[in-house]
């Protein structure tokens, strides 16, 4: 996909993260800028996302689990795969195990592929913080 | 001529009563509504939809997805804030079976699901 194209794509669905709602989220938003949407979600044990969306959307995003400084997450997770610590493609690095995860798609459920999903309501970027922020503030204590 | 504007004059403050208890009624019974969305929020972040403690969730979900463009809504989730905790809520109930009162910020989006999930 077209640099400038993969731009507009991500510039168009970050508009909609404007103040109101990122307050409303409970996040804080540490970058917008193409290619990257990062993110630290309000709980009692933070967690910060970092999407890099390069080739949105043609591709999934490759989305990193970190502490809010910015350090990869090393504490336990919340229980089921969603947040996983490390796969046999990546032993030490967590990674997201969920639609939407360019890791999922790619690496480690390469049968169930980003296509099926690319598009459709839900699926955005934002769409895809919620159901991360949403698993993570459900399961986490 | 005194007899109508009394008449009138007395209707009228019953009226005015009655409207003043069912304006005090009608603000208990009301709520302030915010949605987000994957694709932005309702109404615009800067106010809220005003709806009845008695009215279905998804009535006001339904107008925040006509608003954002939203068509399939198949398998989405409603969560609400609740003491520091995320609660899911149902959309066939009304907002006062759900026990929200006064400002209610919903969260909808999909049910995270995959592999892991």
């Amino acid at each position: 996909m077209h640099e400038a194209l993969a731009k507009a794509n991500f510039d168009k669905e970050v508009a909609a993260l404007t103040p109101q709602y990122a307050e409303q989220a409970r996040w804080t938003v540490n970058e917008n800028t193409f290619p990257i949407l990062d993110i630290t979600a309000d709980h009692t044990q933070p967690v910060r996302l970092r999407l890099t969306c390069d080739n949105w959307n043609e591709l999934a995003p490759a989305i990193e689990i970190l502490n809010p400084d910015g350090t990869i997450w090393t504490k336990a997770f919340p229980p089921g795969n969603v947040f996983n610590p490390g796969g046999h493609v990546t032993p030490n690095r967590p990674f997201i195990c969920m639609r939407g995860s360019r890791a999922y798609h790619n690496e480690y459920h390469r049968n169930d592929v980003w296509d099926t999903y690319k598009g459709k309501d839900g699926m955005g970027l934002l769409g895809i913080l919620q159901q991360l922020v949403g698993h993570w503030r459900k399961n986490m204590p | 001529m005194t007899g109508p504007p009394q008449a009138l004059k007395f209707n009228m403050g019953d009226e005015e009563k009655h409207k003043h208890e069912g304006h005090h009624h009608h603000h208990d019974d009301e709520v302030a509504v915010s949605v987000i969305t994957p694709s932005g929020i309702y109404p615009d972040g800067e106010d809220y939809h005003k709806a009845e403690g008695n009215e279905k969730i998804k009535h006001v979900l339904e107008l925040a997805a006509k608003k954002l463009e939203i068509t399939d809504t198949k398998d989405w989730v409603v969560f609400v804030k609740e003491h520091g905790k995320d609660r899911e809520v149902h959309p066939d109930r009304t907002f006062h079976e759900e026990h929200l009162k006064g400002i209610v910020e919903l969260d909808w989006h999909l049910r995270e699901g995959g592999g892991g999930a």
